[in-house]
């Protein structure tokens, strides 16, 4: 599983990428801010 | 890609249109949705401007979300806002504003409900020690960590 969270708003917000190893897919939870810090899939 | 909210606050669903665009659904709690198009009728208590994702899928307590090789089941655990929610899976559980490490979410804002952030905490308390904690803000947990260490879950 890989894990990533972005917190950097002036709120301190986390917005969690969470996925399964050896996937292309995701799960965002939480996306308040920075949607450029946010990987989509092509 | 799934992309989700466990509870309607700008700060957590803000980027929601931007990210989402017009292929990607977005899955937030029934009673919470009305956060995304009329903030001030939601009962915010500040101003936000509306978040308006394209596709957006309610969800309640004891649906179960299939993402990503996640299997998510939605705790509905209302108290900070109505329609907030705990995202659990067998690795871990995202509490959004209901538990952080070593505190936990308001409960005054208008449309808060104190009564109900207690009944949900004391089921958060349900969820096993070694789970670890994915909050809204702040660093991660596990819930026997906040079970012994914080002060607003003693006595509950």
């Amino acid at each position: 599983m890989y894990l990533d969270a972005f917190a950097d708003n002036p709120c301190g917000t986390n917005c969690w990428l969470l996925g399964a190893d050896g996937t292309d897919d995701a799960v965002v939870v939480d996306p308040g801010f920075s949607p450029d810090r946010v990987r989509r899939p092509a | 890609m799934a992309v989700l909210a466990t509870h309607g606050h700008f700060d957590h669903v803000g980027a929601a249109a931007a990210i989402c665009g017009e292929e990607l659904p977005f899955y937030i709690h029934e009673a919470d949705a009305l956060a995304l198009s009329d903030p001030e009728a939601w009962g915010a208590g500040y101003e936000a401007p509306p978040v308006p994702v394209k596709d957006v899928r309610t969800v309640v307590d004891g649906d179960v979300l299939t993402f990503a090789g996640f299997r998510i089941e939605v705790l509905h655990t209302p108290g900070h806002t109505p329609g907030s929610v705990c995202y659990r899976t067998d690795g871990w559980v995202l509490s959004g504003d209901l538990v952080f490490a070593g505190a936990i979410g308001r409960s005054d804002f208008p449309n808060s409900d104190p009564a109900a952030m207690r009944l949900s905490l004391r089921r958060f308390l349900t969820l096993p020690d070694e789970l670890p904690v994915l909050p809204g803000h702040g660093p991660r947990t596990t819930v026997g960590r906040e079970r012994r260490r914080n002060p607003f879950l003693v006595g509950l």
